[in-house]
């Protein structure tokens, strides 16, 4: 039997089998239903949005909808199914199913199994210290089997935050903020097993240390 | 559209299994592998019409495959370090030890385009013109990577010889 020949055989083999969800058809079905919703609204929304401002609008109204409070409505983002009490973009961490969004004041992350396991708390006041929400890589809404995420949100000014790891190697945090929605970045960052947190630091534009925080 | 759900329903359960097969072998993860199923059994209801006496099958195979190359293409935290794995896979042949962790791990050392070729060729047994199509590049590209794919795999294709389904 040639390699090409066993390498079939063992890709195919029952181990590799699952099971599908029990009613995947229908939850597929409801899944595409709802998309295809949001894409109707989208796509009517647009034709309305396009007419008022070809046909309608002068610069008043123009400079109107680009008020900041116009612009929020506008831009929000369309409701996500399986979060929906989220008021923002639900933005995916980590491919098994980690997620951060924001509900109103609080800002949430989930990691999602066969149960939910999500940890939702109130923004810190302005001018709180940029590292004061730091969720660590042993919080149960940001880990799923091996993968052990810590998160915080970006105070004001923050664009990068750094992870000393227990063995002395540096991680360095990824910003998003779910395509402006945020209403602040969150950063996360994936930390191996083994390794323990010692310090998280945040910078400003300028390389600048604007809060340190021990792990 | 009653009749457009039935063929649906229809084609879910026939092939599902097989495709979430196919997504396991590319992801590695079984939650995530469900999660890749749908993303592309979803777009495919939504064109249904258009794909239903095409290939339907076809195209979710190619939504899986993308979505899954496309997924890892957007990911920053993909640049993050992981742990680093073991030199060689061998398996221990007093053991009894489990094919399915063998098997992934072994393909977690591909990178993800010749795991996608290998999971294109060697599991949906397409050619690799076909496989070309659905990734986007030349025939020639595709063989060169099922070619190196092979050459990381066969040490541990060797140790397995003995568990091979017959």
């Amino acid at each position: 039997m040639s390699p090409e020949d066993e390498l079939r055989l063992l890709l195919r083999a029952p181990q590799h089998s699952l099971d599908p969800t029990p009613g995947l058809p229908d939850r597929v079905r409801r899944r595409g239903r709802v998309l295809r919703r949001r894409q109707r609204t989208a796509g009517g929304s647009l034709v309305v949005a396009a007419l008022l401002t070809a046909g309608l609008a002068g610069p008043s109204l123009v400079a109107r909808l680009r008020a900041p409070d116009q612009a929020v409505v506008a831009g929000r983002p369309v409701p996500d199914p399986r979060f929906p009490d989220a008021t923002t973009e639900v933005a995916t961490l980590a491919p098994a199913g980690i997620f951060t969004y924001f509900k109103g004041a609080q800002w949430c992350t989930v990691a999602r199994r066969l149960s939910d396991s999500s940890t939702c708390s109130p923004l810190p006041a302005p001018n709180a210290p940029s590292l004061v929400s730091v969720r660590g890589p042993g919080t149960n809404s940001l880990s799923i089997d091996r993968i052990r995420l810590a998160a915080g949100l970006a105070g004001a000014g923050v664009v990068k935050v750094e992870l000393l790891l227990s063995d002395g190697s540096h991680l360095v945090a990824v910003l998003i903020d779910g395509h402006g929605s945020f209403p602040q970045p969150v950063w996360s960052a994936s930390v191996p097993p083994s390794r323990t947190v010692e310090r998280y630091t945040a910078f400003n534009a300028a390389g600048q240390v604007l809060a340190t925080r021990p792990g | 559209m009653r009749e457009h759900d039935e063929a649906f329903s229809e084609f879910v359960a026939a092939r599902s299994r097989h495709l979430l097969q196919a997504a396991y072998l590319l992801t590695g993860d079984p939650h995530r592998a469900e999660d890749l199923l749908q993303t592309a059994l979803t777009r495919a209801y939504l064109r249904w019409d258009r794909i239903e006496s095409d290939d339907p099958e076809g195209y979710v195979r190619r939504t899986l495959t993308n979505a899954h190359i496309d997924w890892w293409r957007r990911k920053p935290w993909r640049e993050e370090p992981t742990e680093v794995l073991p030199e060689t896979v061998v398996p221990d042949a007093a053991a009894a030890y489990d094919v399915r962790s063998v098997v992934l791990s072994a393909l977690d050392r591909l990178s993800r385009r010749q795991r996608a070729v290998v999971v294109l060729r060697y599991y949906e047994d397409l050619s690799e013109a076909e496989i070309a199509s659905i990734l986007g590049c030349s025939p020639g590209t595709v063989k060169s990577a099922a070619s190196r794919a092979m050459a990381t795999l066969r040490p541990v294709l060797a140790g397995m010889r003995e568990e091979l389904p017959r």
